[in-house]
């Protein structure tokens, strides 16, 4: 696989609370896409070659998605992203703790991992099962 | 007589069961406010640990750590600053004693700080470079870490509710009763019956609710208290999408 096809994609607008992880990406090898709201985290998934989408659910949705509230964009972006590229695995890295709303996630094969609470080694070895789908997490 | 006790006793237990749930999404934001930068901290040192990270990018994550650890320690001080309000303390009664010191410097040190928390967003944190700030370099006679704190918090205000690309500047000039510094952001409109009631305590506009949900309102009230306390002020004035919050520092305590 070419450094292109082993790309990754990082959409949060605080992208300085995944940096850490950004950082393991790129020391495994991967190509890292990082994306600040709903319409370019889509927008890359159309265009490049997205091993993994790893979304924050609180940032702007972006120009796309006019009718979704400010901070309602990851999820928007990860209904998107499911419905339009059903086969790229969605990661879900945020502090929300709205059980009704993981539970959501999870029936939709998404895997949710907690910001502030998931070791760096554990959130990477989940994201490479995710990738590499030796593991089911969802 | 009898009849009113039972309804007295009703209306208090709805009144009670309102505040034991305002309190529970106070301490639910609480909580999301400190998780986010202390995760931020534990994954960035466990990164300087492994191999597989690069030793460039290991120097820009101690970089990070240290502007998250500075979050951390303003938004604890905050909430530690409020129950002290609440007290009614005045500046002579705080431990830290008034010193000399210069607002310019103290303005710089922030625009610096706060750079990696704007910069995902591609929002520019600038100390202006005007003459009248700079060569005039105001020293104020103050709690030093009260107005530290002032400035954090209005810097940090400007920052978060900023539009992407945009600037957010800090600039000072003289003003009839002393010196302004003034923190000027365009973003997240200020709506204009606004202005005065983003200072109460808990308080957060309608705009910016709606983008950032999880914000604890205490910012802009525990400066202005802060200031008052120096005999001086915080003011906000927003015009369109462009919102000025002014720290009037007192001529009784500049030199």
């Amino acid at each position: 696989m070419t450094k292109k096809e082993k790309t990754i994609l990082f959409a949060d607008d605080d992208w300085h609370l995944v940096e850490a992880l950004i950082a393991k990406a790129e020391g495994k090898g991967y190509r890292v896409l990082t994306a600040t709201n709903a319409t370019d985290a889509v927008r890359y998934c159309a265009k490049e070659p997205v091993l993994c989408a790893i979304v924050d659910i609180m940032m702007d949705p972006g120009p796309d998605f006019p009718d979704v509230a400010p901070h309602q964009g990851g999820l928007a972006a990860i209904e998107t992203i499911r419905k339009s590229f059903p086969k790229l695995p969605v990661i879900c890295h945020s502090v929300i703790s709205d059980r009704s709303l993981i539970a959501r996630l999870r029936a939709n094969e998404i895997l949710f991992i907690r910001k502030g609470e998931t070791t760096l080694q554990a959130a990477w070895t989940l994201i490479e099962a995710k990738i590499t789908g030796v593991q089911s997490f969802g | 007589m009898t009849d009113s006790v039972p309804a007295r006793i009703k209306i208090l237990e709805a009144q009670l069961a309102q505040v034991k749930k305002e309190r529970d999404e106070y301490l639910q934001n609480v909580s999301h406010q400190l998780t986010a930068p202390i995760g931020a901290i534990k994954m960035n040192i466990e990164a300087l640990f492994d191999p597989d990270v690069s030793l460039k990018r290991k120097m820009v994550l101690t970089h990070s750590i240290r502007s998250q650890g500075n979050i951390l320690v303003h938004l604890i001080k905050n909430f530690s600053l409020m129950s002290r309000i609440d007290a009614g303390k005045s500046i002579e009664e705080t431990e830290e004693k008034p010193i000399m010191f210069d607002v310019y410097q103290l303005c710089t040190d922030y625009c610096k700080d706060f750079q990696p928390v704007g910069k995902p967003r591609e929002v520019a944190i600038l100390a202006n470079e005007s003459p009248s700030f700079r060569r005039g370099r105001p020293i104020f006679n103050g709690v030093k870490s009260l107005i530290a704190q002032v400035v954090y918090n209005l810097i940090e205000n400007a920052t978060k509710y900023a539009t992407p690309h945009s600037r957010v500047t800090v600039d000072g000039v003289p003003a009839p009763k002393g010196f302004d510094v003034r923190i000027t952001n365009s973003g997240i409109a200020v709506a204009a019956t606004e202005v005065e009631t983003i200072f109460e305590r808990g308080y957060r506009g309608q705009f910016a609710t709606a983008k950032h949900p999880a914000g604890t309102g205490l910012g802009l009230w525990i400066a202005r208290h802060l200031m008052r306390m120096h005999g001086g002020d915080v003011t906000a004035a927003a015009t369109g999408n462009t919102t000025v919050l002014s720290i009037h520092f007192p001529k009784e305590r500049l030199s």
